[in-house]
């Protein structure tokens, strides 16, 4: 082991930086740990819910930066280090790559008590997950060496808080606001991105440019070059010290794109179609394939009781949803389409599969037509066909895989739930050729836009 | 057993270790050495004088803390107003400042290599040098001990360690006997005789009693200027019947110190 590394492990150990190491350790496994619904069987999820964490490790990396650059001063080591001849930038390189690399490792960490939750789960590694996860660390490293460098400048106590409300303002809540008075992400200013907290939304099809990576690394690398260097010179060398990061920043400037949302676009490796081997074909987009095993077998409970009815769909697909109607993008006649089934169907408690049996009947059975002519009972219609795929005897029945909730979402009234129910139980009680027949001629009028087939259905509870 | 360096065996190319001509070093806007002259080789070097003389501000000057404001001073043939020196004198220097600063969480043998690094000691011999400092200023049994939970003994003795580690050609030890029980003042008597048959070590102290049963020599200063030299004998055969003082030696200071003031008056 070289000296160097010895005086690294001395200063590693004992100067406080496992402390600041810590605080950004800690809050961020803390934080993986209780949002793992955000990112569960995601890669580039998991980067981004670890990336929001900078908003409060990097005002807190900055302060325990700043800390320790006032140790010398702290402890009246100025004239003692003054009479060695190891100049001021050798002196504070052990302590610098220290803190680098515990706070680089602390960031990693926090990915790290994410990845059970991802590991063995997703199928699809987007790349940008390893650039979002290396800018990240790497803000951290540009914070801790831009506190050292404030620390040794300016040796007071209350630098320290100045420097965590500035650094908290600048990076995470000044962005925040600006955020939260606009709903239009391109009305957002594109300089925004220069900030390596994470403040945009990111659809799971999505992912960040590469563009978006590069900037915000030639930034902080300008950051903190400038950070050490401005901790390891005088006072004659701060104006060249400030170079790299006008620099970087002047040149991460140029690389903004033109409008906020052209940060993001859609990844074509994350929307290809992952299917089941066997039965009637399901389908999710690959960024999803951790969804199927669980979906698998509710949707082909449903696309096994349609193949009854001539002409009905044979397969089951994810697709993105229309921002228009909030529905599903239609897709092939024989596809029923259906959207991120997690984010549709899964609470706290888990996965519906009722409410997502339920959502495949109302995609199958929506009329093709102009939606805004149809009234509601056609919807309470394609409920009881709904609970009639599913096997259930009533709106109320819980699929026999859920422990939790009813079977559908109780948009319903209490009338209109016994009316249903009715109608359910009517048509479970005729023969099973009759029932196959009145939901067959259901089918084929709504392909037809005609939605008064739901009547005849309903009329059944009536008799 | 340390490694002999080139260095080491190189032939000296100089007279003095330290050499001060005229030289002149403010404290902020105080003047406080005014027009001293030294030189000081080999050997055990006492540096008195009273509170205020110069002292603290002459050694923080020799250990190329603060430059000087005048007149010329050379270490080890170098001259320290020349920057790009200053960097090789440093490597043989020692220097314990009389308020030494440290860190408390570092154990003492963690410390001490810490000032090993800073001196640049080649890295192959930082562990035997750091044990063998460690060792002479008696520290062994408290070598893993955390600074913090040093007494004021002790940590006047990591002090001298650090100062010791590469095994310097000058060494300064600012008021290195403060905080030090009787026993310890005893061996570090014997430290510093050890010490000065090697380097040039001029150590500043108001214990006239560790200046002449350990130093070869005495400086005394009073107002930036060199008041007397000579040796703890001839200080000793100085001093008046009529002087304060205890023992021969403080007699002689006592003495010393008044004529040169009586002179300077005049």
């Amino acid at each position: 082991m070289t000296s160097l590394n010895r005086i690294i492990g001395i200063e590693t150990r004992r100067s406080g930086v496992v402390p600041v190491a810590l605080l950004v350790a800690v809050p961020a496994a803390a934080l993986m740990i209780a949002s793992t619904s955000y990112y569960d069987g995601r890669w580039l999820r998991l980067a981004v819910a670890v990336r929001t964490v900078l908003q409060l490790a990097l005002p807190l990396v900055v302060g325990g930066g700043a800390w320790l650059g006032m140790r010398e001063h702290r402890h009246h080591l100025g004239e003692l280090l003054a009479s060695t001849p190891r100049p001021r930038a050798g002196r504070i390189r052990p302590l610098a790559i220290g803190l680098a690399g515990l706070v680089a490792a602390a960031y990693l960490a926090g990915f790290a008590a994410g990845m059970p939750f991802v590991l063995g789960r997703a199928g699809y590694f987007p790349v940008a997950t390893l650039s979002l996860t290396a800018v990240g660390a790497l803000s951290l490293v540009a914070a801790g060496w831009l506190g050292l460098a404030a620390g040794r400048a300016l040796p007071r106590l209350i630098v320290i808080p100045v420097l965590v409300v500035l650094t908290a303002g600048l990076t995470g809540i000044g962005p925040m606001l600006v955020h939260d008075s606009s709903f239009d992400v391109d009305s957002v200013p594109p300089a925004l991105w220069l900030t390596p907290v994470w403040t945009f939304t990111v659809q799971d099809f999505e992912t960040v440019t590469g563009r978006i990576g590069l900037l915000q690394t030639i930034a902080l690398l300008g950051l903190a070059a400038t950070g050490l260097l401005l901790a390891s010179v005088g006072r004659r060398g701060i104006a060249p010290a400030l170079v790299p990061a006008v620099a970087g920043l002047a040149g991460a400037a140029l690389l903004l794109p033109a409008t906020s949302g052209a940060a993001l676009a859609d990844d074509a490796r994350a929307l290809v179609p992952r299917c089941t081997d066997a039965g009637p074909s399901v389908c999710v987009i690959a960024v999803h394939d951790y969804q199927l095993d669980e979906i698998t077998a509710p949707a082909q409970q449903v696309l096994t009781r349609l193949t009854v009815v001539p002409g009905a769909p044979t397969r089951a697909a994810e697709t993105m949803m229309d921002d228009r109607s909030g529905l599903p993008v239609t897709g092939p006649a024989d596809t029923i389409s259906f959207t991120d089934a997690y984010a549709t169907y899964r609470s706290d408690e888990g996965f519906s599969v009722a409410a997502f049996q339920q959502g495949l009947a109302d995609q199958a059975f929506a009329p093709d037509c102009d939606v805004s002519t149809i009234e509601d009972d056609y919807y309470l219609g394609v409920a009881v066909v709904g609970a009639w795929l599913a096997g259930a005897g009533s709106l109320l029945e819980p699929h026999p895989d859920d422990n939790f909730g009813d079977r559908t979402v109780l948009i319903w009234g209490p009338d209109e739930i016994d009316q249903a129910d009715r109608a359910i139980q009517a048509l479970r009680a005729l023969p099973e050729a009759r029932q196959t027949a009145l939901v067959g001629q259901v089918w084929t009028m709504t392909r037809t836009c005609r939605p008064e087939a739901m009547a005849a259905l309903m009329a059944l509870g009536k008799a | 057993m340390r490694t002999v360096r080139a260095a080491d065996i190189a032939p000296q190319t100089y007279r003095w270790s330290i050499e001060a001509r005229n030289l002149t070093v403010k404290a902020g806007r105080h003047q406080a050495v005014n027009g001293l002259d030294l030189s000081l080789g080999i050997g055990v070097h006492g540096l008195l004088g009273a509170n205020g003389a110069g002292k603290t501000t002459l050694m923080r000057c020799l250990a190329t803390v603060i430059q000087p404001a005048g007149g010329e001073l050379s270490l080890l043939g170098a001259e320290v107003s020349r920057g790009s020196r200053l960097r090789g004198i440093r490597r043989d220097l020692g220097y314990l400042p009389q308020a030494f600063g440290y860190y408390p969480r570092f154990t003492v043998r963690e410390f001490v290599e810490y000032v090993a690094w800073l001196k640049e000691t080649p890295a192959q011999d930082i562990p035997g040098a750091v044990q063998r400092a460690v060792e002479r200023v008696g520290l062994e049994a408290k070598a893993d001990a955390k600074m913090k939970s040093l007494s004021g003994g002790m940590l006047r003795r990591a002090g001298i360690a650090q100062a010791i580690v590469n095994d310097p050609a000058v060494l300064l030890l600012d008021e290195p006997t403060v905080g030090l029980d009787p026993e310890q003042r005893l061996d570090f008597r014997d430290l510093l005789r050890t010490l000065g048959v090697e380097s040039c070590l001029l150590v500043s102290t108001h214990l006239v009693e560790d200046v002449a049963a350990a130093c070869t020599d005495v400086v005394m200063i009073h107002e930036g200027r060199t008041a007397w030299t000579g040796t703890p004998e001839e200080l000793a055969a100085a001093g008046a019947d009529s002087a304060p003082g205890d023992s021969p030696t403080e007699r002689g200071y006592a003495t010393v110190l008044g004529r040169y003031r009586e002179q300077a008056v005049r």
